[in-house]
Formats: C-alpha cells, sequence, structure tokens
C-alpha cells in the first residue's frame, strides 16, 4: 500500500480543520473524482465515459482514509498491479510501473499540470477541471495544500489559476478524418492506435457503433479510415481520437486520402514550396487529376494590368473618414468620391443593398474604429 | 504614369504599373491597419494591411463570409497558427485588384484564406499574393501625400 499526506498549511487555530465535515467532503470529492479519472487515462487514454463506471475502474481507483489529523490527512492505495491482474487488463494506455496506485497516478497528472507540461498525456481537459477544484479549499482558510508522498507537490491559489489557464489553451474538438494503419491495443477496451504518414502515432478509443463494416480485430493492420472526434493537448497537439466510424478502405484510396493529407500538413507547417513540388511529381507520374484542386488553390498568383478604377477617391474618402469617425464608430460605411452612399453595422446588409442599387464594385466600404 | 512630378530614383515602369497612396496607423476594419493598401477583394473595395510577415492573406469575420459568396467554389480546410491561437479556415482561389491612384490597376488571381472566427485585421500576405507582384514603398517625409505603394507584376 502506498501512502500519501495531504498537508494543510496556513490553518490559524480558529479556523476550520480537516475534521470538518463539509471541508472532508469537498477534498474527497476531488481525489476520488481525481484517481478515477486519472487512473482510467493512463488505461484507456480518455479520463471520462458516458455511462455508469466500469467495475475494474472502481477497483483500481479506491483508496483508502488513514489517519485524520486537524491540519492533514493520510491516504492509501494499492498498487495497480493487484487489481488490474485479477480484472484481467493487459494493456496500458502508457507504459508505467503498475506498482504505482490511483494516488500516484493521480500525483502524476498533478505534477504533470502543475509544471505546464503541455505535451504530458496524463491529464486531460476534464481532469485539470477537477484538479482546480482543490481552489475550493482555499476558502476554508488554507492557504495551501502540500502532497507530500516521496516528492512534495504544493497548491495554491496561483497554482489553480495556473491550471485554469493551461485548461483554456486546449484547443476545442474536432470532426477529423484519418487515414492510416491501426494496431489494436485492448479489445475488450475498443482502444488502438493508428499509424499513418501524416501524424505521429495517434491513440484512439472506438466507440461500439464505430465498426460498421468490419470488428476492431479484423481491421488491425489493414488501411482504414478512422472518423471521430480529436481531442486535444494544452499544446494543440492530438492527444487522443475518439472514433466513431472506422472502416477499411481500398488502398488506391488511401493513397488518394494521404495525399490529401500530406498537402494539408504542409501547407499548414509552411512548406508550401515542398507542397508544389509534390503536386507537380505527382502530375508528372500521371496522378494530377486526383490533386486538381490542390494544384488550383496552391499555384502561384498571376496578375495583369487592368484600367485604373478609383481616380480621386483617396483624399476625399481619407477626408470623410477623419470628419465622422466619431459619428459611425463600429459601423460600416460605403463611400464614393468622399460622399457616404449608405451604413450599417452589418457589412452584409450593407452589402446587399448596394448590390441592389449596381454599386457594389463602386462603394469603397470600410468599418470606421471601434 | 501621371501627371505627378517623379521623384528621383521612384519605380517607373515597366518595373511597376500603378502606385497608389497608402494610409498608415488607421484603426479601420476591426483592428490597427499599419500600411492599409486600398484593394478590391472580389467586388468589395476595401482596405487591408499589407503584410510582408503574414505568410498567407486572410479574412475574417463577416468579410469573410461575404467573400465566400464570390470565390471560387473549390477550397480545402487549413487549421493556421497564427498570433491570435488556432484558426479555422478554407483555402480559396479569388481575384484581389491593388487600386491605383496613377497608372493602372493591378489584379491578382490570389489564393486567400477565409475564416469567420479571424478577430485579426484583413491581411494581404505572402502567399499566393504577394509572392508574385513586384511592389515598393516610398513613405517620403511623412506626409500622407508623400507616400506612395508601388507596384506590377514580377512575371
Amino acid at each position: 500500500m502506498s501512502k500519501h499526506v495531504l498537508a494543510f498549511v496556513g490553518m490559524k487555530e480558529s479556523d476550520i480543520t480537516a475534521r470538518h465535515g463539509p471541508f472532508l467532503r469537498e477534498l474527497l470529492d476531488v481525489l476520488a473524482d481525481g484517481c478515477l479519472q486519472a487512473t482510467r487515462l493512463r488505461v484507456d487514454g480518455r479520463s471520462t465515459a458516458l455511462g455508469s463506471t466500469p467495475k475494474w475502474l472502481e477497483s483500481a481507483s479506491s483508496f483508502e482514509l488513514g489517519d485524520i489529523q486537524p491540519d492533514a490527512i493520510v491516504l492509501k492505495s494499492p498498487p495497480l498491479q493487484d487489481v488490474l491482474a485479477q480484472l484481467h487488463v493487459r494493456h496500458m494506455f502508457s507504459d508505467f510501473d503498475r506498482g504505482r496506485s490511483c494516488l500516484d497516478l493521480f500525483e502524476d497528472s498533478l505534477e504533470d499540470a502543475l509544471a505546464g507540461r503541455e505535451e504530458s498525456d496524463w491529464y486531460d481537459w476534464h481532469l485539470m477541471e477537477t484538479i482546480e477544484g482543490l481552489g475550493r479549499l482555499f476558502r476554508y482558510g488554507i492557504k495551501r495544500i502540500a502532497v507530500i508522498n516521496g516528492r512534495t507537490l504544493d497548491v495554491d491559489a496561483r497554482a489553480i489559476d495556473f491550471i485554469k489557464s493551461l485548461r483554456t489553451r486546449v484547443p476545442d474538438d474536432r470532426k477529423v478524418k484519418i487515414p492510416g494503419v491501426l494496431e489494436v491495443v485492448e479489445p475488450s477496451h475498443r482502444t488502438f492506435v493508428l499509424h499513418s504518414d501524416i501524424y505521429q502515432p495517434l491513440w484512439g478509443i472506438a466507440s461500439p457503433s464505430a465498426l460498421r463494416e468490419a470488428s476492431l480485430t479484423e481491421v488491425a493492420s489493414m488501411p482504414v479510415i478512422v472518423e471521430g472526434i480529436a481531442k486535444y493537448r494544452p499544446s494543440g497537439t492530438v492527444l487522443r481520437i475518439e472514433a466513431e466510424r472506422i472502416a477499411p478502405v481500398p488502398s488506391g484510396d488511401l493513397e488518394q486520402r494521404n495525399l490529401d493529407d500530406e498537402l494539408r500538413a504542409m501547407v499548414q507547417e509552411g512548406r508550401v514550396d515542398e507542397a508544389r513540388e509534390l503536386i507537380r511529381t505527382e502530375s508528372n507520374a500521371g496522378r494530377g487529376q486526383a490533386l486538381r484542386v490542390w494544384a488550383k488553390l496552391l499555384e502561384p498568383p498571376s496578375s495583369a494590368p487592368q484600367p485604373r478604377s478609383s481616380r480621386g477617391d483617396f483624399d476625399a474618402n481619407s477626408a470623410w473618414l477623419r470628419e465622422h469617425t466619431n459619428d459611425y464608430r463600429g459601423k460600416w460605411v460605403a463611400l464614393s468620391g468622399g460622399n457616404l452612399l449608405d451604413q450599417d453595422s452589418s457589412l452584409i446588409e450593407l452589402r446587399g443593398r448596394l448590390r441592389a442599387k449596381g454599386l457594389e464594385r463602386e462603394a469603397f466600404c470600410v468599418k470606421v474604429e471601434d | 504614369m501621371g501627371a505627378r512630378p517623379v521623384r528621383d530614383g521612384e519605380p517607373r515602369p515597366p518595373w511597376c504599373i500603378g502606385a497608389a497612396r497608402f494610409d498608415v496607423g488607421f484603426n479601420r476594419n476591426g483592428a490597427r491597419l499599419i500600411v492599409a493598401a486600398r484593394c478590391r477583394l472580389g467586388t468589395l473595395k476595401t482596405e487591408a494591411l499589407l503584410d510582408t510577415g503574414a505568410e498567407w492573406s486572410i479574412f475574417g469575420g463577416e468579410l469573410a463570409e461575404d467573400l465566400e459568396q464570390e470565390a471560387d467554389e473549390e477550397t480545402r480546410d487549413i487549421v493556421m497558427d497564427t498570433r491570435l491561437g488556432r484558426v479555422d479556415s478554407r483555402l480559396y482561389r479569388l481575384d484581389i485588384a491593388l487600386l491605383a491612384d496613377e497608372g493602372d490597376d493591378l489584379v491578382i488571381s490570389a489564393s486567400v484564406l477565409l475564416a469567420p472566427s479571424w478577430e485579426g485585421p484583413p491581411v494581404l500576405g505572402y502567399r499566393g499574393f504577394l509572392e508574385r507582384i513586384r511592389f515598393g514603398l516610398d513613405p517620403g517625409h511623412g506626409n500622407s501625400e508623400e507616400q506612395w505603394f508601388f507596384f506590377g507584376s514580377a512575371s
């Protein structure tokens, strides 16, 4: 059993103590949820899921309440190997010493969040939100919580604010469609690793309805398209894919999708010349038709002169803007030759009216500073 | 290119085909435009930040929604990391004209990002736009009448 001490620093004698019921309830809420989420994250790769808590998780994330002192509590929990072996859980999301307990895992997550390790696999959005619950304890008069177990982790109000700011940096979930080859990790948990040419290996979890065309083990090592929701780390990299559909694809289709994603990745990473070269190479190899849209979008710009269309407008329109800024703050205005043609708080509405009057090319439209 | 006296060393045709006055440091179109070039985006005559440090041209908010009606239909989704965070956008082909006060306008068949969630200024950036334009800025002596933007085709 591993032993963990949580010391509450800064409590005055007159203040509430760790024996106080509401204080203890709030603390244990955070710890129970935190241990459960940290354990699930290590095993499944996600800290939360819909539905009731699985039996293995309840067992693996349990801990005992030991000594309760006025300014500290002692907790104990068994090593995970004792629990998971009985429950036939063989594989894990990330390798770690199975002699560690759920409290150790929670502390690992807490340590990474406190250190601002944006690439960590050991916390996600929901677990960070749970950790932030420790902040509620400060209203009982304590200044700092020291989590002691060989290492000491200090949690104070500033640390909670830091974790909150870290959580706000996690990009929103996005729908994704990624080609690759599937490596099944734990069929009973529907967990997998997706290997693609574009991304680092991605951890994933398949929903029960994800496999319409084949079971998870049947598509292992085959080219597949995985569709689902990408969950992100604070750094912006993908933490995991929650797959809603996994379908095998013919190799020719996979090649096309790979090229599409490769070009997209090149553009997103600023490798535009490389993307243009790839399009040239593929076109020379007779595969240009498949990349027609990318070829058009990445074609270097061409230009041509056209008779001047705005003679005399600059000074007159600039003068109007200088004189009327205060009258039209935050509004879109349509000007021509120093005269106001129309104005609106919506550019779409304004342009609609200008089109109806045949003035859409003549009017100089600009949003006046707020 | 026009009746204005030409200053020593000033770009002239065929180096450039047009020249335009430009604004400096105005808060317009929802942001501060340090060098604001007057342009026509599709059919919309407006002004945008001329920014050689921006990888792509990008237009946000209602401007993006309006331009989506005029841009080429074929597009690809792109997620860009910007100084304002990650932005979901679409890469489009769109005609942009640099509007001349002297000489001719220059119409560029450009590639631009339209991103309704982009909260920064409308930007004329390098890839898909400036990369094939020959251009120069003459700041004069800080007087707006002396500030000229010269442009022409690089090919």
